[in-house]
């Protein structure tokens, strides 16, 4: 056995898992992971949304998954059929990742295995820890697929949804539990590193234990030993393995303990309600199981309360929340600015009529005697261009206002607790959904007005912003309230990425640009087009260093919002962070994207397309590599090496600009 | 290799703290010296940044914590040996030091002329102060590179020529180990300070239900001045022919306007309390009006101007 010594966090020790086990496919997607494994091969999900897909596991596919955990996560993948080993720090995760290949994929079992552990803590914390150098092939073993869907010869048909498998299901948890626990054995003897299925740390002749999950266990331990330096018998137990679940390791170590404070994480207490039912049925038990539910730290001092609290169980309540703030009853948050008068101005004098509206704006300075909606003081990082996106916006929409922000970075940085930037309603819904909730609003708008219950002439107009990650994960909501054309605006803030979770690829990255992740392998997404083809009343792009077309264009989206149907605009906007600038180079950068075609500024207007700034004609047309030169996340495609992939790139921007021109001189495209 | 590294109390753990805003390499810096006594010196150490989003220009906590053993807590370091503080406005922050032990370390980028009153620091503490931002311009490179030349010099157990052959810029690290200055007599205080305590807010007695809360803009409150690092814009009124260009750019909405003659909007100033410095006014501006100048001390409350509510 030869290994070597690393400083990894735990995001860091499962993708070197991952690469050591050297599966057939490492994805981030479930339902993509699913799809490759029932092909056959070994399959390592390292995405860390936390989609748990029952049909894995109904299948008897196994895979193995990563879950980062704030302790939510657990609650939901508890009953997906899963197995579920519980790493609690970066060595952990290394490990129980390769012992999860051996584990899912023995014949008995076949079934998918998670690997779970404390976002923060474990994800993002550095920890010596020790790597295999060779002899994991030999440790894992072949893969060995009885039924796969890569066999033409053996057709197969896969989930039918009319045979039961729990009892089949049941089986094979029973025998994995057996299988683990050889699995660990083995990888002790191989490694020294023990991973017994209950961890029961000093809890021979303890008389109170505390039971947590993960990285608080561990914590716990540092106080167990100090109270034992002073006499005081005092254990905990962490479960390496939580499904399947270990009753008999629970009753047996629990024997003669008076009492336990079980703390989780997870809303509602389901490990302690699960200790409680294991020991029913030792009939001599008499252990007082006590179960807190703390936030997101466990610190040392919340160790020796819980031991406070088994020492003194006679009067305690069987379950509660712990470290909770109760607050103070004169506290009184800062009262921010007045509510905004409905009649703000506009910018924008509209005339002309459906299909062929005329935009009248004020000059620039007037700006500045249009209220803002959003007020200063927000954390956007510097130079953010979503804000001044926003001024632009605001300063042209008229009325009231209702706003709803998809996640992303631009929802973070407004709302921090009991602060907001916004002057107006505000609504926060995760990126999957906001497009489908906003409608939903817009439909008790229409019925309360209809009742008489809110006045017409209050006039609302709903306004969705969201980035362009959001519109990835939100794309089928926001294709389904264009389908239904529900009267409001959609507006996307592209700044070529997942700015918001660390600069990861979106589908609007564009060919080649680095992320924070992977350099793009793809085209980027041509959000527009797609809404344009769902025959919206008024598509368009801008970008917010091009504040008068933007303007104009946003006017023109509410005229058409209140009165026809949905609205999408997708405004370019400047990211310094993860574009690596600096910070004050917006202005240049951005039109260096308009003059090389990158980004055309058009409007789609009841079908008819017109493009609203062409550099041929201005005589402003550069290549696009006087765009990427000026920005450190594609400066390494000027580099010669890359040459097939700008030419890839150039040929691209050039077939989709010539196609919104053509379309721009033919009303009939 | 080096085996024989001690810590100066070897059955204790020994904790760093880093204060910093997003931005200034803090994390790079904690990583270096948290992997070096891994890799090298045959410590164990765990390091680890503040939990939340690393939003360029928000302050952040870095830890190290070192240890001859096994390291089990993932708790942030609340009363740390060593506080290395990389921009010396986090100072006006009592949080900044909490937790500073009487017998610890204070290390802070800034010039000699200390903008907060620091008597309350225990008067043991020892306190070093280098001017680390003018070394890293001068040799073209990012604080941490300079920081961890100051702190390697200040703890022994850190072993200078391994750590030096690490360091990212061979002579800044040189210079931040060599040109501090130890300041003396400026803590009066005895014993070590307190840990910080969170301000009050909602709790689940006196919050709204479900999270919701009924204010408007009172983000207004926040001064996020400590963001800038170098420059400031500066406004040249006389130059200024009030275009609104740079209102159209700013996304922190720190331009100041009033009525004037013929009832137009006339620029008047800056409200530096939320100038994050990212200067695109500067880029956008097409008088010459608004350029940029390095920030000294006092500048923006005397060049300042407040925002009407």
């Amino acid at each position: 056995m030869i290994e070597h010594t690393e400083f990894l966090n735990g995001k860091e020790a499962a993708a070197l898992a991952s690469q050591d086990i050297k599966p057939y496919f490492i994805g981030e997607q479930a339902a993509m992971c699913y799809g490759a494994s029932l092909g056959g091969g070994r399959v390592f999900n390292l995405g860390t949304m936390p989609e748990i897909l029952a049909e894995q596991s109904n299948t008897r596919i196994p895979i193995v998954q990563n879950l980062v955990t704030s302790g939510k996560h657990l609650d939901t993948a508890l009953n997906s059929g899963w197995i579920i080993l519980l790493a609690r720090n970066p060595q952990a995760v290394y490990d129980l990742n390769l012992a999860a290949v051996k584990i899912g994929e023995h014949t008995d079992i076949r079934l998918p295995v998670i690997v779970c552990y404390d976002e923060y803590f474990t994800h993002e914390q550095k920890h010596r820890l020790h790597v295999f150098d060779e002899g994991i092939q030999s440790f894992l073993g072949e893969p060995k697929a009885a039924i796969t869907a890569l066999d033409p010869n053996n057709p197969v048909t896969f989930g039918s949804k009319t045979f039961n498998t729990n009892k089949q299901h049941f089986m094979a948890m029973a025998t994995a539990r057996g299988v683990i626990f050889e699995v660990l054995n083995e990888f002790e003897k191989l490694t020294g590193r023990a991973y017994p299925i209950l961890d029961a740390y000093r809890m021979d002749d303890a008389e109170y234990a505390v039971i947590l999950l993960n990285t608080a266990a561990e914590t716990a331990k540092d106080v167990v030993d100090q109270y034992r330096d002073k006499g005081l018998k005092v254990g905990v137990i962490s479960p390496n393995v939580i499904r399947p679940f270990p009753i008999e390791d629970f009753i047996t170590t629990l024997k003669n303990v008076k009492t336990i404070v079980v703390g989780d994480r997870a809303e509602g207490g389901n490990i302690s309600l699960e200790i409680r039912a294991a020991l029913q049925q030792d009939p001599n038990n008499k252990t007082v199981v006590l179960s807190r539910i703390y936030g997101k730290e466990f610190n040392e001092a919340d160790v020796e309360a819980f031991f406070e609290l088994a020492q003194n169980s006679r009067d305690a309540i069987p379950f509660d929340y712990y470290g909770c703030y109760k607050g103070e009853a004169d506290y009184k948050p800062p009262k921010g600015l007045p509510v905004i008068d409905a009649k703000v101005a506009s910018m924008a004098t509209i005339t002309g009529k459906s299909g062929n509206l005329k935009v009248e704006l004020a000059p620039l300075w007037a700006i500045a005697d249009v209220t803002n909606r959003i007020a200063p003081g927000h954390g956007a990082c510097p130079g953010c261009g979503i804000f001044s996106m926003l001024r632009q916006i605001f300063s042209v929409l008229e009325g009231e206002l209702v706003i709803l922000f998809q996640s992303g970075c631009g929802m973070v940085v407004t709302t921090d607790y009991p602060k907001t930037a916004h002057r107006i309603t505000y609504i926060q819904n995760d990126s999957q959904n906001g497009a489908t909730t906003l409608s939903g609003l817009v439909e008790m708008y229409h019925e309360k007005v209809r009742r008489g219950e809110l006045a017409e002439s209050n006039d609302i107009t709903f306004l969705m912003i969201t980035g362009d990650g959001g519109m990835d994960f939100g794309m089928g909501d926001a294709i389904g309230a264009a389908n239904r054309n529900h009267r409001m605006i959609i507006i996307e803030y592209d700044n070529q990425g997942c700015m918001n979770t660390g600069g990861q690829l979106s589908d609007s990255t564009p060919l080649g640009h680095s992320t924070g992740t992977v350099e793009k392998s793809f085209h980027h997404k041509d959000t527009a087009q797609i809404f344009a083809a769902c025959h919206l009343p008024y598509v368009f792009t801008a970008s917010e260093g091009f504040s008068e077309d933007l303007m104009r264009k946003v006017a023109k989206a509410q005229w058409y919002a209140k009165r026809e149907g949905l609205v999408y605009g997708k405004i370019m906007s400047f990211c310094p962070l993860h574009w690596h600038t600096p910070d004050s180079v917006a202005q240049s950068v951005m039109q260096a994207a308009l003059d090389c075609h990158f980004f055309p500024l058009y409007e789609v207007e009841k079908g008819k397309t017109t493009l609203t700034y062409d550099p041929d004609i201005l005589g402003t047309r550069l290549p696009v590599t006087s765009w990427l030169k000026r920005m450190g996340k594609t400066k390494h495609l000027l580099n010669p090496k890359n040459a097939a992939i700008l030419k890839s790139f150039e040929t691209e921007v050039e077939r989709r600009w010539k196609r919104i021109k053509a379309m721009h001189e033919h009303e009939e495209l | 290799m080096n085996d024989k590294t001690i810590l100066p109390d070897h059955k204790k753990k020994f904790g760093i703290r880093f204060e910093s805003i997003a931005g200034l390499g803090a994390d790079t810096a904690a990583q270096i010296l948290a992997k070096t006594a891994v890799l090298h010196l045959g410590l164990n150490s765990v390091q680890f940044s503040s939990y939340g989003h690393k939003k360029k220009g928000a302050a952040m906590r870095s830890f190290i914590r070192f240890s001859e053993k096994n390291i089990r807590s993932t708790a942030p370091i609340e009363s740390p040996d060593v506080i290395v503080v990389f921009h010396s406005a986090l100072l006006k922050n009592p949080a900044t030091l909490a937790g500073m032990k009487a017998d610890g370390i204070l290390i802070y980028n800034g010039s000699d002329k200390l903008p907060a009153n620091l008597s309350h620091l225990p008067s043991t503490t020892k306190l070093i102060q280098i001017d680390a931002q003018r070394i890293a311009l001068k040799e073209k490179t990012s604080l941490d590179a300079v920081l961890l030349g100051t702190i390697t010099a200040a703890l022994p157990f850190l072993d200078f020529s391994t750590l030096q052959s690490i360091a990212p810029n061979k002579n800044a690290f040189q210079r931040g180990a060599q040109e501090f200055e130890i300041l003396s007599n400026i803590g009066k205080g005895k014993g070590n300070l307190p840990i910080s305590k969170p301000k009050p807010t909602f709790g689940y007695e006196t919050a709204p239900i479900g999270g919701t809360f009924p204010c408007t803009g009172n983000t207004i409150e926040n001064d996020l001045s400590t963001i800038r690092i170098q420059w400031l814009p500066i406004l040249n009124i006389e130059k200024c022919v009030h275009c609104g260009i740079c209102e159209m750019v700013c996304p922190d909405f720190c331009f100041v306007w009033a009525h004037g003659k013929n009832n137009q909007i006339y620029l008047q100033g800056i409200d530096y309390q939320y100038c994050k410095a990212c200067l695109r006014c500067v880029e956008s501006c097409s008088t010459g009006a608004l350029r940029r100048k390095s920030e000294e001390p006092g500048m923006a409350d005397k060049l300042g101007m407040r925002r009407l509510k």
